[in-house]
């Protein structure tokens, strides 16, 4: 019994310690899970708390967004947007068709949004009051009126590419201005109308109907004159307009030159079809010439082209001075039924120069011209003009114009005219709107010329204003002329 | 060692390692499982609470976006902040001026258009075509004529036009031109009637110098006649009266001063003279009207001049002869009188002949109603010293016509005319026409049908005959019928 009890005791020692420790264990581990349940729920609710966080500071950033929606920043982006938009509806315009835009830009135009296609529209009317005294006992003495000289419209810009123009003048004007015919009707007639292709860099074709380069007075346009019109000499021995091919070849900035072949010059008479129909166009078979030659090149020894445009040179332009030298020659077509041929060579000369304010012009040309008429194998063109202009104002210009000349053998007229003529220019708005007045007085002169066909020409002219005087000092011109060019 | 060492050595160690192992429990729990329960619940409540918020943060964030991206983002408000920004850029760009109606730099606005975007300069292209069938009875032969074609009928195109405006270097400038096809000679006046031709009708420069007065430089009609100064395509009838086409000054070329206020117009003309009573003819003109050259064989001098009282009414309703249902009432009297010396060829006058005088005066009242129309007038004129065989004629002529709207787009009207001059030797005075008809505006004046039928009750002398208007020369009574009907687009 008493071992019993030993071995009992020592049993509950050994139990005692390991319950203990077992409950300990338990215990323990119990603790440990909790803990863990608590560290997994504060992570969780960290998480949940930063969470709501990050919403907060976003919706408060939406918040503030929204009260200040239309920023600089974005006002800025919206009229980008509304600027991209009318660009877009400027390419399209949306009264006319896809990419066409129209309006003025120092002219009425339309045209393609890509820049392809340009038409500018422009247009020309010259009004003139004329008044002519001539000392005749045969003719009326005063005769004037009024007229509209020119009213043309003007097509041109460029197709496909920018280096392919064009250009056509069609209105209403005299039907002869070089007077070839005694024909003075005002009707419907063309101009210039030419295509121009750029070949390279420095050359380029022009083919059609346009002034044949050769006497600079001719070359400057009827709207860009100092005048009221032309001078006589000009009308007569600059070679007009013709139809043909002309090059142009600019080998640096300082120097250009024009080639020319063409239907030939009808100024003298030496172009059959003329005697119907005095100005181009002509039918290819017409009787023209045989071959038409005309060159001419220009030297610009200061100042820009661009300036020479015109004969004025406004206040505040730049120093400018350019020389021209041109030469011409056509042979007569050989129709095989005899009769002389007026086979006809000429050289001119100019020399312009511009300063600011103030202009002078010189030019001389001669012509020879075979059979001037059957009595006269060989008859010799020669004129001259010399004109000069300086601003009063910064709007008026006074000039002053002597023209003289003619062919030179006694029984076509001889070298007559002698023509002074004094006037002033107002520009009201540039060469588009402007009043000039001219009062010119002929010392010599006017022949009339031997009727039509192929004859030779007088110097008369009724457009420019000129009656034929068979006495010197005997006639007198005052014109007066509107002019409205857009 | 014995066996109580033992137990005691065990035993102190079982309860070291119980007291070890209770120090370790107590030392790796923070509290009684109670605690533990307790700051679990607590955790827990927290943990619920924060997803709640989070919730409701969440939810008000997604409504917040929502609101800021999806397509309503634009409110009234804020369209209206647009429309203001929009119309800032606008207002601002010069460039951009061809969205706004009035700006537009081109386009239609009652007419094609361009212009400049600081509307200085505008061309206005305008077209005029006028095309008729018409049909002649023609009861006799005429004398000395070898034929006799009873009835003639035919298309005609009297006038196809294109004609340009507008303003140039601001509005105070103004200029007009018309370009076109139409008869080379519509007042018969020579022998090239029949021939169609390009035309240049009017070609002038207009200056406004103040607000009652303008100046006109150019080729226009001569302010004489009412009928005459009515464009074609505001006529009544397909075409004006015959008494019209005669005695009606025609167009020249010249300077006209317009003044104008409320009640009054005056015109002066100075011009190169009229070529009606066959006047161009004697000059030696080749062309029976202009353009003519200045120093061409024309007048010595020629003045015209109208004055017109509108009574009642605006000016522009004046400019047509129909009176549109709608349109206000109005009366209108004119008076004009013209003069003009022809050029003397000196020392000896053209062919012979003396130095011509022409001169005229004429009244007329045109009156409109809301619906109807009438219009009188009459006209006398002088020339002397026509030629060697007839020193003098008198031409003295009327028309009288009137007109009704039957619907709001038809119209029926009448028209008398007689007169002529009072040399028999020029046909005398016989034209005794009554012309009835009606028109059809189907889109007013730009798109209009016209018909009117013509009864000669007098004689048509060769003198007034116009082969244009469709009238032959027939020296019988009740001897000729006119059928015509015009379409008309203008634009």
């Amino acid at each position: 019994m008493k071992l019993r009890n030993s071995t009992l005791k020592q049993n509950i020692t050994t139990l005692v310690p390991l319950v203990t420790t077992m409950v300990c264990a338990v215990s323990f581990s119990q603790s440990t899970s909790f803990q863990q349940q608590l560290d997994e729920m504060r992570r969780q609710l960290e998480d949940v708390q930063s969470e709501t966080t990050q919403m907060r500071e976003t919706l408060d950033e939406l918040k503030a967004e929204d009260l200040d929606w239309l920023s600089q920043e974005r006002a800025d982006d919206i009229r980008e947007l509304v600027q991209d938009i009318l660009s877009d509806a400027d390419s399209r315009n949306s009264l006319v068709g896809d990419g066409l835009l129209g309006g003025w830009s120092d002219g009425f135009f339309l045209a393609s949004s890509d820049g392809r296609f340009q038409l500018k529209i422009g247009g020309l009317i010259q009004e003139r009051f004329v008044q002519n005294y001539l000392r005749s006992d045969t003719t009326d003495r005063w005769r004037g009126g009024i007229e509209t000289t020119r009213m043309r419209l003007n097509f041109s810009g460029h197709i496909f590419d920018r280096d392919t123009t064009f250009l056509v003048q069609a209105g209403y004007g005299y039907l002869d201005p070089n007077a070839i015919l005694p024909n003075t009707r005002i009707a419907d007639r063309l101009w210039d109308a030419w295509i121009k292709f750029k070949l390279s860099e420095n050359w380029s074709a022009k083919i059609g109907v346009f002034m044949l380069p050769f006497t600079r007075e001719s070359l400057v346009s009827d709207q860009y004159q100092l005048a009221v019109d032309r001078s006589l000499i000009d009308y007569r021995l600059g070679l007009g307009r013709s139809q043909g091919i002309e090059l142009t070849w600019v080998p640096n900035d300082t120097t250009r030159v024009f080639l020319s072949t063409s239907s030939g010059s009808p100024t003298l008479r030496g172009v059959n079809i003329s005697g119907t129909n005095p100005t181009p166009p002509w039918a290819a078979f017409s009787e023209d010439t045989d071959w038409s030659a005309t060159a001419r090149a220009e030297f610009l020894l200061e100042g820009s082209w661009s300036q020479f445009n015109q004969f004025t040179s406004p206040i505040g332009s730049e120093q400018g001075m350019m020389w021209g030298v041109a030469v011409h020659g056509q042979k007569a077509e050989r129709l095989g039924r005899g009769g002389g041929k007026q086979d006809q060579y000429g050289i001119t000369s100019d020399i312009s120069i511009h300063s600011d304010g103030m202009t002078f012009f010189a030019s001389g040309v001669f012509h020879n011209q075979k059979n001037a008429s059957s009595s006269v194998p060989n008859g010799d063109w020669i004129g001259y003009v010399v004109q000069a202009s300086t601003y009063m104002t910064d709007t008026s210009e006074y000039f002053i114009r002597y023209a003289s000349g003619g062919v030179m053998q006694d029984s076509l007229g001889n070298n007559d005219v002698h023509i002074l003529t004094n006037g002033i220019n107002w520009y009201l708005d540039g060469q588009g709107l402007k009043v000039t007045s001219d009062l010119g007085i002929s010392f010599g002169e006017i022949s009339a010329g031997q009727g039509g066909g192929d004859s030779p020409a007088g110097m008369a002219n009724q457009m420019v204003g000129w009656r034929p005087s068979t006495k010197q000092n005997a006639e007198w011109l005052f014109r007066t002329q509107l002019q409205l060019a857009f | 060692m014995d066996r109580s060492h033992k137990q005691w050595i065990a035993t102190a160690i079982a309860y070291l390692a119980v007291y070890a192992s209770v120090a370790v429990v107590s030392a790796h729990a923070e509290g009684t499982p109670d605690d533990l329960q307790t700051q679990l619940r607590e955790l827990q409540q927290a943990l619920n609470d924060a997803e709640l918020t989070n919730a409701a943060v969440r939810t008000e964030l997604n409504e917040a976006r929502n609101a800021y991206y999806n397509d309503n983002w634009i409110n009234e408000e804020r369209a209206a902040s647009v429309m203001e920004l929009v119309n800032d850029v606008l207002a601002d760009s010069n460039q951009r001026v061809n969205l706004y109606g009035d700006g537009s730099m081109m386009g239609w606005s009652n007419g094609f258009h361009l212009s400049s975007a600081d509307g200085l300069f505008q061309l206005n292209i305008g077209g005029l075509m006028q095309t008729q069938f018409m049909s002649r009875w023609l009861g006799t032969q005429p004398e000395g004529s070898s034929s006799h074609d009873e009835w003639r009928q035919g298309f005609g195109m009297s006038r196809t036009e294109l004609n340009f405006g507008g303003h140039a270097y601001g509005r105070g400038l103004s200029y007009y031109v018309e370009l076109g096809w139409g008869r080379y000679d519509r007042y018969a006046t020579t022998n090239q009637t029949d021939l169609m031709s390009p035309r240049m009708w009017d070609v002038w420069i207009a200056f406004q110098l103040n607000t009652e007065t303008t100046i006109k430089i150019g080729q226009f009609s001569l302010p004489f006649s009412k009928e005459a100064l009515i464009k074609e395509p505001y006529q009544l009838a397909v075409f004006p009266s015959l008494i019209d086409y005669r005695m009606g000054l025609e167009q020249s070329q010249g300077i006209e001063v317009e003044w104008q206020n409320d009640q009054r117009n005056f015109t002066l003309a100075v011009s190169n003279g009229s070529p009606a009573i066959f006047q161009a003819a004697l000059w030696g003109n080749e062309d029976p009207s202009p353009p003519w050259p200045a120093l061409g064989s024309d007048t010595l001098y020629s003045v015209t001049m109208r004055h017109e009282w509108k009574l009642l009414g605006d000016w522009e309703q004046f400019e047509q002869f129909t009176s549109p249902p709608g349109s206000e009432r109005g009366v209108l009297v004119g008076l004009a009188g013209h003069r003009q010396n022809s050029e003397s060829n000196s020392p000896e006058p053209i062919g012979g002949f003396p130095e011509g005088v022409f001169w005229g005066v004429t009244a007329d009242v045109m009156m409109q109603f809301d619906g109807a129309s009438l219009f009188g007038s009459v006209m006398y004129e002088r020339v002397t010293d026509f030629a060697p065989l007839v020193p003098r004629i008198n031409l003295l002529g009327f028309v009288v016509q009137g007109s009704s709207y039957i619907t709001n787009q038809t119209e029926m009207f009448a028209r008398y005319e007689s007169g002529g001059p009072d040399r028999e030797n020029l046909g005398g005075d016989h034209l005794q026409i009554v012309t009835v008809g009606v028109n059809h505006y189907v889109d007013g004046q730009d798109l209009k049908l016209t018909a009117d039928l013509g009864f000669s009750f007098g004689e048509v002398s060769s003198a007034l005959q116009n082969p244009q208007s469709g009238w032959a020369t027939d020296t019988h009574r009740r001897d000729q019928v006119l059928l015509r009907t015009q379409l008309q687009l203008m634009f």
